[in-house]
């Protein structure tokens, strides 16, 4: 998969989501589908959020993290499997705005 | 005669004394459980000519023979006690305490040996808490309380143990198998459900004739197991409380070829593993 650094994401927002000591426990209803997300996979999630894009995302994770540099390419890796997972969609920034 | 006493975590019903003595004595299941009983409720048992008819105190009505209607009530109390834990998952498990130390899971669909192993624990000097259900909870994992439920006794079980077994009540008796509801007391065990969190969880794999073995599981691992068995209402909530139920504790794959070693196994698998030699160097 390529990304567009502008691309942004928004999390899908019907899902069934709650906090565990060690990340995410979600829950797609429609698909009867129980998932979980580790804590960085989980900051991934919460980031998108229909304004930060793949570039902003890694630069929080890498402030977060202390990072000497922004995973950009774990970024992807993470993003792509939430994708495909149906846990966010893309987003054009224009319809975050309204 | 007592009468007969039926508890789960949240209803306790009660049958008359005088059917003590018939298939629904075999229902009676009163272990001690944390916290106040709550109120009796009394559950009617009529004959009619040679069939049987019970107001169920669940809403319902059952007819048909004695050991039947005995089946069927069985059945609508179990189910009526995990609907009941609603918003909570529960899986197919048996609950029992090491002697002198922490709670144990055996967590295991139908026939996979879930039932033997208790026994044998029990005969090794385990407590007992329950062989049916697990409920998962915000601190832990809890026994539905539920008899052991025999059908068949495991072959180097002591003679001791063998009779004690034979000796308990019949819930379902046919042509192709029997099972007895064995009251762990019976055993010469105390029955006393506890709640909180579990030291180890085993996943039961039954293996005829195969190798036993046993593998460490990684919590994710566990967890997609617990999963797969689990039943009860889905959410993230209730899914969560699973994961913090089964990702705590140490969790292992249990595969058994047989009842004659499993204790063993069961037992050296729960053997904190010392550092090794070069482990401990600096």
């Amino acid at each position: 998969m390529t990304f567009e650094p502008a691309t942004v994401y928004k999390k899908i927002e019907a899902l069934d989501r709650t906090e565990v000591p060690d990340g995410y426990v979600i829950y797609d209803e429609p698909r009867q589908q129980v998932h979980f997300l580790n804590l960085t996979a989980a900051a991934v999630f919460e980031l998108c959020d229909g304004r930060t894009d793949l570039n902003g995302i890694a630069a929080a994770l890498q402030d977060a993290f202390d990072l000497s540099d922004p995973p950009i390419a774990e970024v992807e890796a993470c993003v792509a499997s939430l994708l495909s997972q149906g846990l966010i969609e893309h987003c054009s920034p224009s319809s975050s705005e309204t | 005669m007592q009468p007969i006493l039926i508890r789960n975590l949240k209803r306790t019903f009660v049958i008359a004394p005088e059917w003590a003595d018939t298939p629904f004595g075999a229902l009676r299941a009163a272990p001690e459980i944390f916290g106040p009983e709550p109120a009796r409720e009394a559950i009617g048992v009529e004959r009619l000519g040679r069939h049987f008819r019970v107001r169920t105190a669940l809403g319902g009505v059952l007819e048909g023979s004695m050991r039947e209607v005995a089946c069927r009530l069985d059945s609508a109390i179990q189910r009526q006690g995990l609907k009941a834990e609603a918003g909570a998952l529960v899986v197919p498990a048996a609950i029992l305490g090491q002697p002198g130390g922490g709670r144990i899971a055996f967590v295991g669909g139908r026939r996979t040996g879930k039932t033997w192993l208790s026994l044998l624990l029990i005969e090794s000097g385990w407590r007992f808490e329950g062989d049916g259900w697990a409920i998962a909870r915000s601190d832990g994992l809890v026994a539905a309380p539920r008899t052991i439920r025999v059908r068949d006794i495991p072959s180097n079980l002591s003679p001791e143990m063998r009779t004690r077994i034979e000796s308990a009540p019949l819930l379902q008796e046919d042509v192709r198998e029997n099972m007895r509801a064995v009251d762990p007391r019976r055993l010469a065990v105390d029955w006393t459900l506890r709640n909180g969190p579990v030291e180890a969880l085993f996943f039961l794999e039954l293996n005829p004739g195969g190798r036993d073995s046993v593998r460490a599981l990684t919590p994710d691992e566990a967890f997609g197991r617990a999963l797969a068995l689990c039943q009860g209402d889905m959410s993230a909530l209730s899914a969560a409380l699973l994961r913090m139920a089964v990702t705590k504790p140490r969790a292992f794959r249990l595969r058994l070829g047989g009842p004659q070693r499993s204790v063993e196994i069961v037992t050296q698998a729960l053997v904190p593993q010392r550092p090794s030699f070069d482990q401990g160097r600096i």
